[in-house]
């Protein structure tokens, strides 16, 4: 069974992700913010990290740059959850490292097709 | 795949309420000057969250409103402009309004709320008029999204949402509607609420519990008493058996009312902003301080407490501390304090509210007791005199403000504490400031009692409001024409109060035993309680009169006895509240 790692300060957030991907086969991990999604993806192995953009305690962008500094997590496909999918906020995540991007509302279709993609 | 959102909108809605009252508490913090940026970054990133969860809820109106709030706390936070007192009376409005809209949606109201278009309005209004004209950006609209592109994103976001950098150019979404912006997003510090240890429970299945532990507990007291009756030696294992169901069910019903414990926190939380709204209103600063938010108490006296304890708080705000010019001439800091304090002391909590402003003015409390004809004169003790202000309609406010004088008064306070089985007391030093001190029990579900008998009925006293028991002397009884008897205790003569006639029993004729009497003491009234004999001591489960039955007078409430007998509560306040003498021991001590 693959895991993935649900990073979002946001409860609503966490338990959409969770329950959309659990009902469809995949384990998954939560994490509140970047500081505590970093500690989950050490302690764990993980085949996929959704993290959303704007978290105290460690944005985003600065947990996808922390991961691809980890052995295990240097080629582990990486979603950012963002509210906008402007050229800014692309170069950003692409230059972080992250895999790809999601916008925000999405609906759970969506996640799945994005997720099952990435983790093919 | 085909999921109901709905499922969860529960969890959106607490959500909501955490970052609403996150946002208040930091629109306070703004407003006593301190300049730490991530105060604005925690209200963007609050404002931000409810956005996020309203888009995909599709709560329209609450996700426009959000965003304005969100775009002007950007700036702010950019350094573009400086948050000042407007901005932060516009974000304690909002919060109130968003409570209430947030409210409605609850319920399943969803129809458009115009006090929500009014606020928001308000915010678009400001962000343009206050802080961007301080400071005004050029690129301002490249860093918060413009009113026009965020709507038009609601509706683009949901047709073009993902992409991966590998294959950029391939992406299919990549049209004219990259510019806008997707809707979803979060922030705000997580509370221990979302910890994967702790889980969800109605109240009505926890009062569920602990009504049937308390069923529990009285049949474990009958099957004692009944067991008791006979020769249990004989059987040393069913004795045995017996302690350890009375040891278990004693730590289950423990566990079980620990349940319904809460933080004081619950409590405490609303003050910051009664405090700010009251001293704005009043022209004053003050500080609140509070300590002891872990205390806990029954969930039922926290909700009891909050209305008394608001009526002190602004008490303090609008008798006790001085204008901002009248402190400084006094020598004392421009900005009051206002304390609140919660500890645990035996099987009590003790909620402290004090204040650093002008202390009771003896002068003026004598003058109202006079013209009310309570006696008072200035040989008084403070504590005796202080006590004149938990009479029935003393207030020594000059002239009636929407604020503390509600006609509410210090008296009501002291008998809804009265009635949830705790006490009030007050300390005050003219020029000092004032201490009302509230003394609550832990819980309203279970009491130690007293039982007594009178005639062949039982009836149980709590054991708190019991000072002491004695058996008169016939000399130490004076009965005095067209007054209550007295009785003579260590040369204070205390009013004789007979239990059969509280109880309206019909006047036997049979002899009776020797009577005893009880030294009741409520709120410093005392009253010497007669009754036939003393049963014993007992833990009690109460049950409520009204509930079961109806309100019956002089009675707090009933309970079922270890031999199966209903045995009523007296309400003692009822009683000495009438006949009691003011414990002059206790004002001299």
């Amino acid at each position: 069974m693959k895991t993935i790692l649900a990073v979002d300060d946001s409860a609503t957030m966490r338990e959409m992700v969770a329950f959309v991907l659990e009902s469809a086969g995949y384990r998954v991990i939560e994490a509140e913010d970047g500081a505590q999604g970093l500690d989950r993806a050490n302690a764990t192995s993980c085949d996929l990290v959704i993290t959303d953009q704007n978290m105290p305690n460690m944005d985003g962008l600065t947990l996808v740059r922390s991961l691809r500094e980890m052995r295990d997590y240097k080629a582990v496909p990486i979603l950012l959850l963002t509210t906008e999918s402007s050229d800014n906020m692309k170069a950003q995540g692409r230059a972080a490292g992250a895999t790809g991007w999601l916008v925000k509302p999405f609906d759970p279709a969506t996640l799945l097709q994005v997720v099952q993609k990435v983790l093919r | 795949m085909a999921i109901d959102l709905n499922r969860f909108i529960a969890t959106f809605f607490d959500e909501a309420q955490e970052h609403l009252e996150s946002i208040e508490e930091k629109a306070m913090l703004l407003d006593s000057g301190r300049e730490d940026p991530e105060i604005l970054n925690a209200i963007f990133r609050a404002a931000h969250s409810i956005k996020g969860g309203s888009g995909t809820f599709g709560f329209t109106q609450l996700a426009e409103a959000t965003h304005v709030m969100e775009t002007l706390f950007d700036e702010l936070r950019k350094g573009r402009g400086k948050a000042d007192k407007d901005t932060v009376r516009l974000l304690l409005d909002a919060c109130d309004v968003f409570k209430a809209h947030v409210a409605r949606l609850k319920t399943g109201e969803r129809g458009a709320d115009p006090s929500m278009d009014a606020i928001r309005e308000r915010f678009a209004r400001f962000t343009v008029g206050s802080a961007q004209s301080d400071a005004p950006s050029q690129d301002a609209s490249a860093s918060a999204p413009t009113e026009e592109s965020f709507f038009n994103a609601v509706a683009a976001a949901r047709t073009e949402t993902f992409g991966l950098f590998d294959d950029e150019p391939a992406t299919p979404k990549a049209t004219g509607a990259q510019e806008k912006f997707g809707f979803f997003e979060t922030p705000v510090p997580a509370t221990g609420k979302t910890e994967q240890s702790s889980i969800r429970v109605s109240v009505e299945k926890i009062d569920r519990i602990v009504n049937l532990v308390g069923e529990l507990v009285i049949a474990q007291a009958m099957m004692q008493q009944a067991l008791g009756k006979q020769n249990s030696s004989e059987d040393e294992h069913l004795t045995h058996s017996l302690s350890t169901l009375d040891r278990n069910t004693r730590e289950l019903q423990q566990a079980v009312m620990s349940i319904r414990m809460m933080p004081m926190e619950f409590v405490f939380s609303r003050f910051p902003r009664l405090v700010y709204d009251v001293s704005s209103q009043l022209g004053k600063k003050v500080h609140l301080r509070t300590s002891g938010h872990e205390t806990e108490l029954d969930k039922e006296l926290i909700e009891l407490l909050i209305d008394p304890l608001t009526h002190v708080v602004r008490n303090a705000i609008d008798h006790g501390i001085e204008s901002p010019q009248d402190r400084v001439a006094a020598g004392k800091p421009e900005m009051g304090t206002v304390g609140m304090r919660a500890t645990h002391r035996g099987g009590s909590v003790i909620i402290e509210v004090s204040d650093d402003g002008r202390g009771l003015d003896r002068e003026r409390i004598i003058a109202k007791a006079r013209e009310l004809g309570i006696p008072a004169d200035e040989s008084m003790r403070d504590e005796q005199l202080f006590e004149i202000i938990f009479e029935a309609g003393f207030s020594t406010a000059k002239e009636v403000t929407n604020l503390s004088g509600r006609g509410v008064g210090m008296d009501v306070v002291r008998r809804n504490i009265t009635a949830l089985g705790g006490s009030v007391s007050i300390a005050s030093a003219k020029g000092e400031g004032t201490v009302i001190t509230i003394q609550l029990p832990l819980t309203l579900a279970v009491l130690d009692g007293m039982i007594v008998s009178v005639a062949d009925e039982q009836y149980i006293i709590p054991l708190e409001f019991v000072a002491e028991a004695f058996k008169p002397q016939a000399a130490d009884i004076k009965s005095v024409v067209g007054q209550a008897s007295l009785v003579a205790v260590r040369g204070e003569h205390l009013p004789i109060v007979r239990l059969e006639d509280v109880v309206q029993l019909p006047p036997t004729v049979e002899p009776r035993p020797e009577p005893l009497c009880l030294v009741v003491e409520v709120d410093n009234r005392r009253a010497a309680l007669m009754v036939d004999s003393l049963i014993g001591q007992q833990q009690l489960v109460v049950k409520s009169l009204e509930t079961n039955l109806h309100r019956v007078g002089g009675m707090a409430g009933a309970t079922i006895l270890g031999d199966g007998r209903v045995a009523l509560i007296l309400d003692v306040a009822s009683f000495t509240r009438n006949v009691g003498t003011r414990n002059m021991a206790k004002a001299y001590a």
